[in-house]
């Protein structure tokens, strides 16, 4: 056990170290590069005023040299502020805790369901290897992989929406409710908190879409490494030896091929969380699901820098978590790595 | 081989339970010409030959109206025409001369910066290679997307800058990979000859090393074609790839998210990319199964 503590110590150290080379790396993009923010941010009027563009460059310390914000930067980070939008004008802790809760929303049961599912049909691709079964599901995430995830969205919403009327137009709530009160911020649950049951009918009918297309999105993704996961161990001797011992294969599939399954699933569920989230621009952007992609995307597209670093930091925070999380596991579930 | 009583034989010879057939050993396929890859391939080359000769076979100018507004597929429109009343079908085809180009632009310049990367961090090791591959592994840290659209948003958008975004986002990939494949090669018999036969650095990782550890990185390489026009597809859609109006498939998609119900605008370039992202991951698990059968599980996204 010692020798786990002094991994996960020497994990949360890499993981500061990460952290900050995430600040300096995006202060070091953002001021290296032409684009202006006052340009971003500015009528074309308000900006040709040299008056104008001054105050709003004094206003964010942007005519401050390079060091200084990021010093300033720095120093507020460890009282927990993030700083101020240029853009919605609110701290950038406040903006997360409204565009986080909603991504998580749509990205959590995505990835829980993604990862049922690709366990199921690897497996099921893994035991029939070369039938048509197989083939099948080979088809299907090679199909998924080589989609673009907003056309996806796209096509579901024309096809859910446009042609069969069963899901909504996108966002998170028809104009008929207002959002529940305020507890994790995702709008099905506290409305089950809350107990309102109709709002919380409408939040999950609102669900349905994006969190199928990012299903849909990650299962093709993780799939492939089930499936060669699975068949890895179908070859290994001991396999080979359970199916000479007599054991029925149900058995087998369960107690040996199910579990190795499991494996590859924690490993890249980092990496799949990842991705689902760069996934979740695209789809919010379709979807008009007003979360942390398309906090990003505007934020990315009116060069505010702040926002862009909140993000980037609470991405790289999950990540790092996440992994953390992923490699205490490991040594749980297989003591040979811990060994090592 | 009599050893085998008949009822042995019989044992031997009845099929082996349903579901386990797989522990046959592999046999590896002795030509790389099956029918997917025959097809895969001809997939590329009709989008090569459509971009090369898209002057010659587009029915009309890309970039001009050329008939009724929003017109749905026709006789003479035979994927209608978009919200200006351009023909989607010459769109689709000029899109070529945009995706394709600028995917293996990007793939060269990350395999490009990368490799070289990869070789520094494997071949002198220690502090060099702490240094880069952090530094990788910092990059590999942020969802791709995002990274991207950050570059290219604060670059401003336009050709160049989202090719440069994406080349920053993906040059660790390869980094990663180059530098695995040079920490096996450099401990080669050959390379440790080459060294006391007196080569320079510079002439043992020219020579020696660069030559033997490419592999992986080239087949990767072509898996990250299909990628890379998906990563560009979404820059565009996002209105941050090449500037309205040229025809650049996810542009197109994202003109079509405006017009729900004109399904047509946004239904054949995203097919268009389907089938050429398709094609390259095909070719590419197909070259990876050829040149190495027992890599196929090493390939990690």
């Amino acid at each position: 056990m010692p020798a786990l503590l002094q991994m996960i110590g020497r994990r949360l150290i890499s993981a500061i170290i990460l952290l900050w080379g995430v600040t300096v790396v995006t202060f070091a993009l953002m001021t290296i590069v032409p684009g202006d923010p006052a340009a971003a941010n500015l009528s074309q009027q308000a900006y040709d005023d040299p008056e104008l563009r001054a105050a709003f460059e004094r206003k964010w310390g942007l005519d401050q040299p390079i060091w200084v914000q990021y010093g300033r930067y720095i120093v507020n980070l460890f009282h927990g502020d993030l700083g101020v939008s240029q853009q919605t004008h609110r701290p950038i802790t406040q903006d997360l805790a409204q565009y986080i809760p909603a991504t998580l929303e749509i990205a959590l049961p995505a990835m829980i369901l993604a990862i049922v599912i690709a366990v199921a049909l690897g497996m099921i691709a893994a035991t029939r290897k070369g039938s048509a079964v197989d083939g099948g599901i080979r088809g299907i995430s090679l199909v998924g992989l080589s989609t673009p995830p907003f056309w996806l969205a796209l096509v579901a919403l024309y096809v859910f929406f446009y042609a069969l009327g069963v899901v909504p137009n996108g966002g998170r709530l028809s104009n008929d409710y207002d959002p529940p009160p305020t507890i994790t911020g995702m709008y099905s649950l506290d409305a089950l908190f809350a107990g309102q049951w109709d709002v919380f009918a409408d939040a999950v009918w609102h669900l349905i879409l994006p969190v199928g297309i990012l299903t849909a999105l990650s299962v093709s993704g993780l799939l492939r490494f089930v499936r060669s996961a699975m068949i890895e161990v179908l070859d290994a001797e001991y396999i080979r030896a359970a199916t000479a011992k007599g054991l029925p294969p149900r058995t087998i599939t369960w107690r040996h091929v199910f579990k190795a399954g499991l494996l590859p699933v924690l490993t890249v569920s980092g990496l799949m969380f990842a991705s689902l989230l760069g996934g979740a621009v695209l789809v919010e952007q379709v979807l008009s699901w007003p979360g942390l992609g398309q906090y990003a995307y505007k934020s990315a597209l009116s060069l505010d820098l702040q926002a862009i670093l909140g993000v980037t930091l609470f991405i790289a925070v999950v990540y790092t978590l996440i992994n953390l999380l992923v490699d205490v596991l490991y040594t749980i579930v297989d003591p040979r790595i811990g060994a090592k | 081989m009599t050893i085998l009583s008949p009822d042995r034989l019989a044992v031997a010879k009845t099929p082996r339970r349903r579901g386990f057939r797989r522990n046959r050993r592999f046999t590896p396929r002795t030509s790389f010409w099956t029918p997917v890859t025959v097809i895969s391939f001809g997939v590329i080359l009709a989008w090569v030959v459509a971009a090369i000769l898209a002057p010659v076979i587009a029915p009309y100018d890309p970039l001009e109206t050329s008939g009724p507004y929003l017109e749905a597929p026709s006789g003479a429109h035979w994927m209608g025409t978009d919200d200006l009343g351009r023909d989607v079908l010459s769109r689709v085809i000029y899109g070529t001369q945009l995706s394709l180009p600028l995917a293996l632009a990007i793939v060269v310049f990350s395999l490009l910066v990368g490799g070289t990367v990869g070789l520094a961090a494997g071949y002198f090791g220690r502090a060099v290679d702490n240094v880069l591959m952090r530094v990788a592994d910092l990059v590999l840290a942020f969802p791709q997307i995002i990274l991207a659209m950050a570059v290219a948003a604060a670059f401003g958008p336009s050709v160049g800058n989202a090719v440069l975004a994406l080349v920053i986002v993906s040059w660790p990939l390869y980094a990663r990979i180059i530098r695995s494949s040079v920490l096996s090669v450099r401990e080669q018999e050959y390379v440790f000859s080459g060294r006391l036969l007196g080569s320079t650095t510079l002439k043992s990782l020219v020579k020696d090393v660069i030559p033997n550890s490419a592999g992986p990185a080239l087949v990767m390489a072509t898996i990250e074609l299909g990628n890379a026009i998906l990563m560009l597809a979404a820059l565009s859609f996002l209105g941050l790839g090449p500037r309205p109006p040229a025809a650049e498939w996810g542009a197109m998609i994202a003109l079509g998210s405006q017009n729900l119900g004109n399904w047509w605008i946004s239904l054949f370039p995203g097919l268009a990319i389907l089938t050429i992202v398709m094609a390259f991951n095909l070719l590419g698990d197909a070259i990876q199964d050829y040149l190495d059968p027992r890599s196929r599980n090493a390939r990690k996204r």
